[in-house]
């Protein structure tokens, strides 16, 4: 069978052997180049841009300024009030301009330099904390705020007098580009019909799809995406392929001709999402046995030019903001402001990042405060089966948090470990930092609209097996996964089954590709699909025995008789016959996504379907003499519900872990307090190399999720949202400082350090 | 975007003094490794001068007390040659540290150095090493020590139409101690923040012939006379290296970028000084 199998990935060889053909390795007939001209200032208005000298260029076939939109100048994302391109303003340097294709790329970027764009700047808003400044711009309504979210849960303030000891502490943490191997690029082709084809690099086809409808002024109906093999994603091709497809759209329908859009590294850095930036501030109490008491958090994201995903991420942020853990009375406020900066969007984690490294060394420091021990600490006040969070949704199934702490402890052997660690004598110092996090698995209550999926699965004449979904492959290994489910559900060997590549006009509206919740839900979808084909199979074999259906089994890939197994009909065979009997072999299923519930005032409901959790310790090592810090071992336990392919859940722990190190340790985008970006270049924004990745122990813990498919939930953000301050809290262990401010590079680091023995 | 009008790829050394002095704009082009990244970042329409097919270029070999490293060797050439290794210890350090196995089995010693940027990697090493820079242009060769030779970020000696043959190097003696310690942003690809590369002869206790070569510290790959003096004239103790750190610290003028901060590279000097002094120390 082929659920828990170590099945290698289907598109591996492809990938690594170069032959696998991504966007950029596409050609058309006719095909154009298209660029985009952006805007080199934070904020200002445009004075002159020169069309008619760029589209005298030899070799321009379309120029393209917010007039030239077929449609609607929007990008729709959650509020619309981005444009696909500026219309006399600009909010942020890289927002884009206008468009030209050209036969070549020298006469595209003639083109460009030709309209002589000239803008008035205007004094921009950097500083998100001075959002609400008198002085400060009005960039978004009337007070510069795209989303408030509020926790309302007991009354804190009687709560924090019961505390007998209270910290409060501010966190930050700053942007994180997601650095994907394949920068964004999309290829319109106009179709005889007057419609539009669009293949590319994406995470979200169905986002694509009303996207660029809606800039072309086109019936949805002649508007096809079809993804491309996809270098990466990690949340930067979320909403932001919409914008990059829609260029590439209506490029391609004025010049009607093909037009293939592939963004720099440098453009690609500077003009597309990141991480938000955030500042946490909190309060948190406990009472002398270490039981938390309450919680009041403040939450500030810094959203950039346009509301985009902002309101989503604040979300999940807040929701995540208090932790795994048992707290009766919380208040929390959250707001995501506008500043004229390049829009956040969505990055592995989704918010979620930012509010746990404030709470996780939090909940650190407010354990040494107590003279417990963080283990200990953790022990006490993780939610278990039974327990509420704070948004009082009691968790009732699938809560592996106690097994992956204790797995991860005992793994680590962490109390001779660090025993070990401190006793070394030396100038590079060594520690130990844990953290317990927890993952809302899909969209929740903050996305009802879009939970659901589609699945198409056609059993072939001779016995394989066809599926499409409406979910994306971005590396994280999904076809591979999802056709192990397919194969397990009918009993047949994983080789038999093919996915098909992700197409809006074969498989209806999945919901985004976001959330971890591929595997678990269009899992889901394809089981319905699955369980459809198998009554029709059922049919054909009971036809076959003149039985009833009802005395069928479709199960280890065949036909089984219950009321006598020995009598069966060997899947190829069955295939074959259904066939003959022109049986309905294709069938297209729809899932819906189990309910959630959320009150906006009170912020109480069942937020997420279900929760995926993990328990991290860290060893790092500091040398005392430079500043510099070194994650040298990890252990990583997740509770994923069930490892439908271990060796991906591995993949997933390692690639993620290292990402969280790079957020944790050396990644830094610096934006100026004039807008203008510093290092959007891989050569000086550090991510980090193998040469830097840890010793990483995957551990798995398998608390099965009865509404997943074989018990799975998604977990796939989850390696990356804990490192940052398990390496702050190993950072403490080792020095006794506490960094606050995420990364903690050398720089940061030393100045600390100094009044330290720093002797060899 | 890369606006490449022409490639000129000679065959030989004088062909290619030929097609450089009649057009004295080319850019002379080696892995280009830097060459190509620049053209593309400034978009700026360039013709090339390849000079990758010239045998006169290539080489590692000792004659007599010198090494020869040609300039179109490649850091993957010289970081595995025993001859470097036995000759020029640091030289080879360097080109095994710099970039990632793709840049180095590219990029050529050469091209570092003309690309004259103060971190440069093989810069401090070579002129710790007290490597001179032979130039070939049409009037004749010339040889200058290659601490001359790096003037300022991206300026450096070289004359028009002239071309970088390679690099001569006294082989070290028996009584040789050295080391090149430098700090970058992470385990690899990355560019130094702060380098010290000392080369010296020692004879029980005592330095001689001291030569320390700082990047990234200073507009260009600087010498530290003060402290080569103070080192040439004490035993070598403990003391000696705390005595010597703040002179050391004091000869170099680093600044505050979006990279680092001055106060951090000041004292990094100080940090890689004293781990390396160390080292030598307790050899």
């Amino acid at each position: 069978m082929a659920v828990g199998k170590r099945v290698i990935r289907v598109d591996a060889r492809a990938k690594a052997d170069g032959s696998a053909k991504y966007v950029a390795d596409m050609s058309m007939p006719g095909m154009l180049v298209g660029r985009v001209l952006h805007s080199p200032v934070a904020r200002g208005r445009i004075t002159n841009l020169d069309i008619d000298s760029a589209r005298k260029i030899a070799g321009v076939r379309a120029v393209v300024t917010a007039e030239d939109i077929p449609g609607g100048n929007i990008c729709h994302i959650v509020i619309d009030d981005m444009p696909l391109l500026a219309n006399g303003e600009v909010k942020y340097t890289g927002e884009p301009i206008a468009l030209v294709a050209a036969e070549s790329r020298s006469a595209v970027e003639d083109a460009l330099e030709a309209m002589n764009l000239q803008i008035e700047q205007l004094p921009p808003l950097t500083d998100p904390e001075k959002y609400a400044d008198p002085d400060s711009p009005r960039l978004s309504g009337k007070d510069n705020i795209f989303a408030h979210h509020k926790i309302r849960r007991g009354k804190t303030d009687v709560a924090f007098g019961k505390a007998d000891i209270v910290i409060e502490r501010t966190y930050r943490t700053t942007y994180q580009e997601h650095a994907y191997l394949e920068t964004q690029g999309m290829l319109a082709v106009p179709t005889q019909e007057g419609g539009i084809d669009i293949y590319g690099s994406m995470q979200c086809p169905f986002y694509v799809h009303g996207a660029v409808a809606t800039v072309c002024g086109l019936p949805q109906s002649k508007v096809r995406i079809i993804q491309t093999t996809t270098g990466g994603a990690f949340g930067g091709k979320e909403d932001v392929p919409s914008l990059v497809a829609g260029w590439a759209a209506v490029l391609a329908l004025k010049a009607n001709r093909p037009v293939k859009l592939i963004l720099d590294r440098s453009e690609d850095i500077i003009s597309m999402s990141k991480r938000h930036p955030s500042r946490t501030h909190i309060k948190l109490g406990a009472d002398k046995k270490g039981k938390l008491v309450a919680a009041e958090v403040d939450i500030l994201f810094d959203a950039g030019a346009y509301a985009t995903l902002s309101s989503v991420v604040l979300w999940r942020g807040t929701v995540h903001a208090c932790g795994p853990y048992r707290i009766p009375a919380v208040k929390i406020d959250a707001r995501a402001v506008a500043t004229n900066k390049v829009p956040c969007g969505a990055y592995r984690g989704f918010g979620s990042p930012q509010t746990l490294f404030a709470i996780e060394s939090a909940i650190d420091e407010l354990a040494y405060k107590l003279d417990i021990d963080p283990v200990e600490f953790r022990r006490i006040n993780i939610l278990k089966k039974g327990d509420k969070t704070v948004t009082g949704q009691k968790i009732r199934s699938s809560c592996g948090l106690e097994e992956c702490l204790e797995r991860a402890v005992q793994a680590s052997d962490f109390i001779n470990l660090r025993k070990k660690l401190h006793s070394e004598d030396s100038p590079v110092k060594r520690g130990l930092g844990i953290s317990t996090i927890f993952y809302g698995m899909g969209l929740g209550a903050g996305g009802t609209k879009l939970a659901r999926t589609g699945a198409y699965v056609s059993i072939q004449p001779d016995g394989s097996v066809q599926f499409a979904v409406g979910t994306t492959e971005m590396g994280q290994g999904m076809r591979t996964v999802l056709g192990q489910i397919v194969a397990e559900a009918f009993g047949i060997p994983f080789e038999k089954v093919s996915c098909l590549p992700v197409d809006t006009s074969r498989v209806p509206d999945s919901g985004p590709t976001v959330a971890s919740r591929a595997t678990t839900m269009s899992g889901r979808a394809l089981l319905q699909a699955c369980t459809h084909l198998k009554r029709n199979l059922a049919k054909v074999a009971a036809a076959e025995w003149g039985t009833k259906d009802r005395i069928v089994n479709i199960a280890a890939g065949k036909a089984i008789r219950t009321d006598n197994p020995d009598i069966t009909i060997p899947w190829n065979e069955l295939a074959a016959i259904a066939f003959d009997k022109k049986a309905e072999l294709t069938v297209v299923a729809h899932d819906s996504s189990p309910p959630t519930s959320w009150n906006p005032e009170t912020g109480q409901g069942d937020a997420y379907v279900v929760y995926s959790w993990c328990a991290n310790i860290a060893q790092v090592a500091v040398d005392t003499r430079t500043g510099e810090v070194r994650l040298e071992k990890l252990w990583a336990a997740h509770d994923i519900g069930k490892a439908i392919n271990p060796t991906l859940v591995e993949g997933q722990i390692e690639g993620g872990s290292v990402q969280g190190m790079g957020y944790g340790l050396t990644e830094e985008y610096i934006i100026d307090e004039n807008g203008i970006p510093l290092n959007p270049k891989l050569s000086f924004y550090y991510i980090p190399t193998t040469e830097d990745a840890p010793t990483i122990e995957p551990i798995i813990v398998e608390s099965a999720y009865d509404k997943g498919p074989f018990g799975a939930k998604g977990f796939g953000e989850q390696p990356l949202m804990g490192i940052a301050p398990a390496i702050a809290n190993a950072i403490f262990d080792a020095v006794k400082i506490r960094f606050r401010e995420q990364p903690f590079t050398p720089e940061k680091v030393w100045p600390e350090l100094k009044g330290l023995d720093n002797e060899d | 975007m890369l606006r490449i009008d022409g490639v000129y790829r000679p065959k030989t050394l004088p062909e290619a003094l030929d097609v450089f002095t009649e057009n004295p704009r080319l850019r002379p082009i080696l892995g280009g490794t830097d060459v190509l990244v620049q053209l593309t970042d400034s978009g700026k329409h360039a013709s090339l001068l390849d000079l990758s097919l010239l045998a006169e270029l290539k080489g590692i070999r000792r004659d007599g007390q010198y090494l020869w490293i040609g300039s179109a060797e490649t850091h993957t050439a010289i970081s595995e040659s025993p001859l470097i290794m036995e000759c020029a210890p640091l030289v080879a350090k360097s080109s095994s540290i710099m970039g990632s196995p793709a840049i180095r089995n590219r990029a050529t010693i050469g091209g570092n150095v003309a690309n004259a940027s103060p971190v440069a990697e093989s810069l401090p090493t070579l002129i710790a090493h007290g490597a001179e820079i032979v130039l070939i242009s049409p009037s004749g060769k010339r040889t200058m020590p290659v601490v001359d030779f790096h003037l300022g970020p991206g300026k450096s000696a070289i004359g028009d139409s002239e071309i970088i043959t390679g690099f001569s190097i006294p082989v070290v003696s028996e009584n040789f101690v050295g080391f090149y310690e430098r700090l970058g942003s992470r385990a690899a690809v990355s560019i130094a923040k702060v380098g010290v590369a000392l080369a010296a002869n020692m004879y029980g206790n005592r330095f001689s012939e001291v030569r320390i070569a700082l990047s990234a510290v200073a507009p260009r790959v600087i010498r530290s006379p003060k402290t080569e003096r103070l080192l040439e004239t004490h035993p070598l103790e403990r003391n000696l290296i705390e005595e010597a750190t703040p002179v050391l610290i004091a000869e170099c003028t680093p600044i505050t970028d979006f990279r680092s901060t001055r106060e951090y590279r000041a004292d990094m000097v100080g940090q890689l000084f004293r781990m390396g002094m160390n080292k030598i120390l307790n050899r």
